[in-house]
């Protein structure tokens, strides 16, 4: 960013560029796992981090503390994700996820389809629910951050939650 | 393994090992880059090209000064006309020309600097995929040099010797939190003679409406349907302030009489560097959208070198709503009309006779609210019982705009748009009461059903009627959006002796202030019947305005705070005949307006 033709950044854009480049390079791997979870897709995972990482640029300015940043990152992914969920008119193609390299031994005894009916699920649980799952169950996060990053209270997480798990436990009890 | 354990390991082995693209953080920095980019004016050559239909303000660069046109208007200083550089900046898309601060205040959005960008996007066969496919070419436009996604595109219009494609009247950015990108591009492409033989597209920028003190552009509409067409002429007026330069602002209207220029200069303005210049015409809107009419405020370049100068835009004030009033010369006036919903349509109404003036929706509407700038109808759609959408329609008449599509498994509830444009509304699952009022990507949770909320008139707080209407509790809590901070509830008015009330709907005044209505009931006498009044919350302590019979269950206050439209009701869940619009006023008693109409508000 800075050193761009004819551009002599402000002290203040200055500190949103280090700053962007600092959580790009700690979280910007986990954010599109995790946005993946939220989609279907890894193309638009991708792009939903991105334009959270844009958009937390711009607003350096009123955060300007790395951890607000990361809160601000998770719930503008959260919360992109959902509005590209409620505009796409067709199902987009599924592509299967890619094997791992060097899967463990855990992994792979693991039952593939079993484990494809957790995830179909996953999908096909209300937003809420899903986010909520996927923040907690992936994310491990806090009860607390997992509310600041959907904007609901704390009660509303347990309700999703609940509900979210119960939601998925039929096709777990497949899997254990 | 246990249920949580096992989803886990799921969802770890499910995306662990997908790894993001490199190409990544290249695109996150060009989207910086673009960002940065847009707060830099454009020049106008674009206004001089095709230039149809524009409305309101404009950051366009003038080159050409119509003595012969000027009206004097507004003192003008001797500032000299500047010839264009001869060296323009590297016209890279992501380059950028110009320095921009953090807290400069530029709210408009608009991704070129000089004509050689304009000329090689235009040139550039990859820039869209046909020069006869418009939509593309908006698409890719908007995207490629605005940043912006989800972006819906008008149907192709016409005119004379061009077709255009307008983008719809707002371009949201795919995060909502993003404050400064919200314009209306349109694309115009000269037909150079024939439909068969078109020129180039030519991008013109459409941006209507006013800056708030947060930078934060509210878009008001496109000229076609813009609602002050139907109140022309008007005395339009606004003022802008030159950043950094001195600048000159011209205000124009389209003219397709005058086959050189096409537009005609009504007056204009000059403002010194930081200072600020005011800016008056009086202008004739045309309401045929396939001829050219409206209002363009066009920006400068600098004297000094000719490139776009930066200008900060102020409100534009358009001539006031219509009112009306009494026979009684002593009554206080008040708006003509006002929306309500009618069996299950919302309409626009006469206050003085209650009569239809026309419908403005489908079946399925509910929830009215007017923007405060007079102009829209926001309100609920009911796609089936589980599934509703926002939309806004103009009050002067057109088609129904979707602000938020509907949520699966949700519905939508009480929308209403702030001073800056800001949506707020409710959403509660199907199966449940607990509602949350969302407010861009903010979502705040309240216990209880939502039964009414309001804007304060300064954009900034929201309040909340919340509670199990008419058989038990309800509260009003006030919501500050800025800072997601919540009031505790607020404390009603002393009831009655011997009796309990709970609120039933609110509004603020024009001031600021907080009016609600209320039914007070006497404990264990439910067969006694119920005090219901105005209350008005002064900075000195809440204050009774006006006792009335029935139970008030909406409440709306014109801009004058003298007169409150209410609807009553003889008993919960009544038949919708049964509930009456009433005009009200202190110390004047109550006028019956209609029957059979609830949700009334006033239309200004």
């Amino acid at each position: 960013m800075a050193g761009e033709a004819g551009a002599a950044p402000s002290a203040g854009s200055a500190d949103a560029d280090e700053a962007l480049v600092g959580l790009y390079r700690a979280h910007y791997r986990s954010l599109v796992r995790l946005a993946a979870l939220l989609l279907d897709d890894l193309g638009s995972s991708e792009e939903v981090v991105q334009d959270a990482f844009i958009s937390m640029h711009l607003g350096w300015r009123r955060l300007r503390d790395p951890e607000k940043a990361l809160a601000y990152l998770r719930q503008t992914v959260v919360n992109r994700s959902r509005s590209r969920m409620r505009r796409r008119v067709v199902a987009a193609k599924h592509e299967p996820a890619p094997m791992p390299d060097a899967a463990s031994a855990e992994v792979l005894a693991m039952d593939l389809v079993e484990r494809a009916s957790v995830i179909a699920a996953l999908r096909l649980l209300p937003d809420r629910q899903r986010e909520a799952v996927v923040l907690r169950y992936y994310g491990d996060l806090s009860e607390n951050d997992i509310a600041r990053a959907m904007g609901v209270s704390n009660g509303a997480v347990k309700t999703h939650l609940h509900r979210g798990l119960a939601a998925l436990s039929r096709h777990l009890e497949g899997t254990s | 393994m246990n249920h949580e354990d096992k989803l886990r390991q799921i969802l770890r082995a499910e995306v662990d090992t997908i790894e993001p693209s490199p190409a990544g953080w290249d695109r996150i920095k060009d989207g910086v880059v673009v960002r940065r980019r847009r707060r830099v004016w454009q020049r106008s050559a674009l206004a001089a090209a095709t230039a149809l239909s524009l409305v309101a303000v404009i950051a366009l660069v003038v080159n050409r000064d119509d003595e012969s046109n000027r009206a004097n208007i507004v003192p003008a200083t001797d500032a000299p006309t500047p010839e264009p550089s001869p060296s323009d900046p590297a016209p890279s898309p992501t380059g950028q020309s110009a320095s921009i601060a953090a807290d400069d205040p530029l709210p408009i959005v608009w991704p070129f600097s000089t004509r050689r960008q304009i000329d090689q996007w235009q040139a550039n066969p990859s820039s869209h995929a046909s020069l006869r496919d418009g939509d593309t070419a908006v698409r890719e436009f908007v995207k490629t040099y605005l940043g912006l996604s989800g972006v819906d595109v008008g149907p192709a219009g016409a005119a004379a010797g061009s077709q255009y494609y307008p983008v719809t009247r707002r371009i949201v950015a795919s995060d909502p939190s993003t404050e400064i990108t919200i314009c209306t591009v349109q694309l115009t492409q000269n037909y150079g003679g024939s439909p068969s033989s078109p020129g180039p597209w030519v991008v013109t920028s459409v941006i209507g409406g006013e800056a708030g003190s947060d930078n934060v552009l509210t878009i008001t509409s496109p000229v076609f349907d813009d609602v002050h067409v139907a109140t022309s002429p008007l005395h339009v007026t606004g003022t802008v302030k030159a950043v950094d330069e001195s600048v000159r602002v011209e205000v124009r209207t389209t003219d397709p009489s005058t086959t050189t220029k096409g537009y005609r200069t009504l007056g204009e303005a000059h403002a010194m560097a930081g200072m600020e210049a005011p800016w008056a015409a009086d202008v004739t809107f045309v309401a045929d959208p396939k001829s050219v009419g409206g209002v363009v405020l066009a920006g400068t370049a600098s004297p000094a070198d000719g490139l776009p100068s930066r200008i900060a835009v102020t409100p534009i004030a358009f001539a006031s709503s219509k009112t009306t009033s009494d026979s009684d010369s002593s009554a206080a006036s008040y708006p003509a009309q006002f929306v309500a919903v009618e069996k299950g349509r919302i309409g626009l109404y006469d206050t003085k006779t209650g009569t239809r003036v026309r419908y403005l929706t489908e079946t399925g509407a509910s929830d009215p609210s007017v923007t405060p700038d007079g102009a829209f109808v926001v309100y609920v759609h009911m796609l089936h019982e589980c599934a509703a959408e926002i939309r806004k329609v103009a009050i002067a008449g057109g088609s129904p705009v979707v602000l938020e599509p509907s949520v699966s498994g949700h519905v939508a509830s009480l929308p209403g748009v702030s001073k800056y444009g800001e949506l707020a509304y409710g959403l509660r699952p199907c199966d449940s009461y607990e509602t949350e009022i969302i407010v861009g990507t903010q979502h705040f949770t309240t216990s209880e059903s939502l039964i009414e909320m309001a804007w304060t008139p300064d954009g900034r707080r929201i309040a909340a009627l919340t509670g199990t209407c008419c058989d038990g509790g309800s509260e009003i809590i006030v919501i500050s959006p800025s800072d997601g901070k919540r009031s505790d509830a607020v404390d009603n008015a002393p009831p009655p002796d011997g009796q309990s009330c709970m609120s039933t709907a609110v509004d603020y005044t024009s001031s600021g202030t907080m009016v609600t209505a209320e039914t007070c009931w006497t404990e264990d006498r439910p067969d006694l019947p119920r005090a219901n009044r105005v209350i008005r919350y002064d900075p000195a302590g809440p204050r009774v305005l006006i006792d009335v019979a029935e139970e008030i269950e909406d409440l709306d206050v014109d801009r004058s705070a003298q007169q409150f439209l209410v609807v009553t009701t003889p008993c919960t869940n009544c038949a919708d005949e049964a509930y009456t619009v009433r005009r009200l006023r202190p110390g004047s008693g109550s006028v019956t307006v209609a029957r059979g109409l609830t949700q009334p508000a006033w239309a200004e």
